[in-house]
């Protein structure tokens, strides 16, 4: 890929052939990643997979050994350049402790040139207000990082990384950012890139996942796409679980998945839809009391490509 | 590779408005007017006191023969303040980058609006302002002071005008040149070693070693000492020419700084000060913030 930006078709970020290395430690090895406007692009992995560092390359605040990335048609190291058309929001809150609230919206908006937006607007968007006069020291994390993720937002940038959003947020905290979020990409087309392990929040905002995984992106593509297009699960209470168990034996597009009980089992379906697998145990004469089709989870997708149990590692992951 | 500063206007805007909402900048310029103070204050209790004891007990005190004029106690509040002055902004410049980073600060300026060496030339340039107000502020301060606490006059012995005040003045403001010059090299030693350290603690304590230890070793580099611009700065271990002036204006004749000296306290500070930003620099270019 060269450096020329096509003016017809110019993503707002492309990653092409990112390598990273620490030492002798390869933590990006060949990331290839493109995201269109108008797009909220999920950015999942397990610990360690590089998605700060991925972040912080294409922010111009770690340098790479390999690889070209184009940030809006700008290079990492000229994205200053863009004058506030990114903005970002790291897994800490970068503030500077001595200010207030709103003296921090002001000190961002001073340093930004045609900011239109009112920080008193923004600070009541994100329920801050009533703390506009404490010092960001004194807030509590969740606050903070409030207060951070309004920063970024200031100056209404085309493109916004957020690295870890949800971190340190309540359950209120989470809706009004995943609410922001969308809000602000339906009224001015902002992309988002959210680099996080909270994969149902992502699943309810991103409109695209790339997933992560051994230094590359293992999966990159439309969210729907990425539900619909694996194989669909279907659990099927009946009597007749047995003779539902021979033919799925018997036929190459079902596979059993788990037999819960004597009535209920799961089945896979491949190239077949819930109807045709439903005429099919019909003629078969097989009684359905209830069909349900189990959608794919993000989860589960990140499972399969990442072949980790991820379940026991919380909530974050239900 | 072009350096780039792209973004300073804006940096400096930025570290201003942070630098007067920070109490820390208020601390770096008050303070050494409060040595200052604080110096001049005791030395005069302590003159006091010292010929209230003599009143009482009718005893001489061997304590020196001292032509002090208000002069040589300015020179001497100006040696500590000064002290004061390098410490602290050597200091405060090591501290202030390395803070930023732990913070994330520096990062929305550099994702936002500023190349990475305007934002560390606009936080030298910031360090330079702060250093200047704290030195002229204590300069004012320590001058009317001494001036109210003592007499500004030319040095009479037995009748004989030792040192005239015109001499005087321009001696002090030679010596005061001579001392303040090193403050560059200072502030940009301080940023070298904040870029360089992965902690504002680190910074800080490199720095502080740093002054302290070559103060310890300065008398065993010899001549070659002077081909350091410490050796000519107001330090706690001070070789600086304002120690001298002090002499002079007390009427002592036998001072002497030869012309070499003079000339390496001018350029060495200037030479060595360059060189540190430069390396500050490459080293800015190449570390992750």
């Amino acid at each position: 890929m060269d450096n020329q930006v096509n003016q017809e078709y110019s993503p707002t970020l492309s990653i092409a052939n990112l390598h990273k290395r620490y030492g002798s430690h390869d933590v990006l090895n060949g990331v290839n990643l493109e995201i269109n406007s108008h797009s909220i692009v999920g950015l999942v992995g397990l610990n360690g997979s590089g998605k700060t560092t991925t972040i912080e390359c294409l922010l111009g605040l770690q340098r790479f050994q390999q690889g070209i990335i184009d940030v809006l048609g700008k290079s990492p190291d000229q994205i200053f350049q863009l004058q506030g058309k990114v903005g970002a929001v790291f897994d800490q809150p970068c503030l500077y402790p001595g200010l207030t609230v709103r003296q921090s919206s002001r000190h961002t908006k001073s340093v930004l040139r045609n900011v239109s937006s009112d920080p008193e607007e923004l600070e009541d968007l994100f329920r801050l207000t009533r703390y506009k006069d404490f010092k960001t020291r004194k807030l509590s994390f969740g606050n903070k990082r409030r207060t951070a993720i309004m920063q970024a937002l200031i100056g209404s940038p085309e493109f916004v990384v957020f690295d870890e959003p949800f971190i340190g947020l309540d359950a209120e905290g989470v809706e009004d950012v995943l609410n922001i979020i969308q809000q602000v990409h339906n009224d001015h087309g902002t992309s988002f890139l959210l680099a996080s392990h909270q994969l149902p929040y992502l699943e309810r905002v991103c409109t695209h996942i790339a997933i992560l995984h051994e230094g590359t992106i293992a999966l990159h593509d439309d969210l729907e796409n990425l539900l619909t297009s694996q194989s669909v699960n279907v659990k099927i209470h009946s009597p007749h679980c047995a003779k539902i168990a021979e033919i799925a034996k018997a036929n190459h597009k079902i596979e059993l998945k788990t037999q819960h009980s004597v009535d209920s089992v799961v089945l896979s379906l491949a190239d077949m839809t819930s109807a045709e697998l439903n005429t099919l145990l019909v003629h078969n004469g097989v009684s359905v009391s209830e069909l349900q089709v189990v959608r794919q989870s993000l989860n589960s997708l990140f499972r399969s490509i990442t072949h980790q149990d991820l379940d026991e590692e919380g909530v974050s992951w239900q | 590779m072009a350096v780039t500063v792209k973004g300073f206007g804006v940096c400096m805007k930025s570290e201003l408005w942070i630098a007067v909402r920070s109490s820390s900048t208020y601390l770096a310029i008050l303070l050494p007017s409060t040595i200052a103070v604080v110096y001049l204050a005791m030395s005069r209790i302590s003159e006091l006191a010292i010929e209230a004891r003599k009143q009482f007990t009718n005893v001489e005190i061997p304590i020196g023969e001292d032509y002090s004029t208000g002069y040589g106690h300015l020179v001497d509040g100006m040696l500590v303040t000064l002290a004061a002055v390098v410490l602290i902004v050597t200091t405060y410049a090591a501290w202030s980058f390395a803070n930023d980073c732990r913070t994330g600060t520096v990062r929305h300026l550099i994702t936002r609006v500023a190349s990475r060496n305007a934002v560390i030339l606009a936080k030298v340039v910031t360090i330079h302002v702060i250093a200047c107000l704290a030195f002229v502020l204590a300069f004012a301060i320590a001058y009317l002071l001494a001036g109210s606490l003592w007499t500004y006059e030319s040095v009479v012995e037995d009748g004989y005008e030792l040192i005239g005040e015109m001499e005087i003045r321009s001696e002090i403001l030679y010596g005061l040149g001579l001392a303040t010059i090193t403050i560059p090299a200072c502030i940009a030693l301080g940023s070298l070693v904040s870029v360089s350290a992965s902690s504002p603690v680190q910074s800080t304590v490199a720095i502080l070693a740093i002054l302290v230890i070559y103060g310890f070793f300065q008398p065993y580099f010899g001549s070659y000492a002077e081909y350091c611009f410490l050796t000519f700065t107001p330090l706690l271990f001070d070789a600086s020419y304002l120690r001298e002036v002090s002499e002079i204006v007390r009427g002592y004749s036998d001072v002497y700084i030869s012309d070499q000296t003079v000339r390496l306290n001018l350029w060495i500070p200037v030479v060595q000060a360059i060189g540190f930003l430069v390396l500050t620099y490459f080293v800015t270019e190449r570390r992750r913030l």
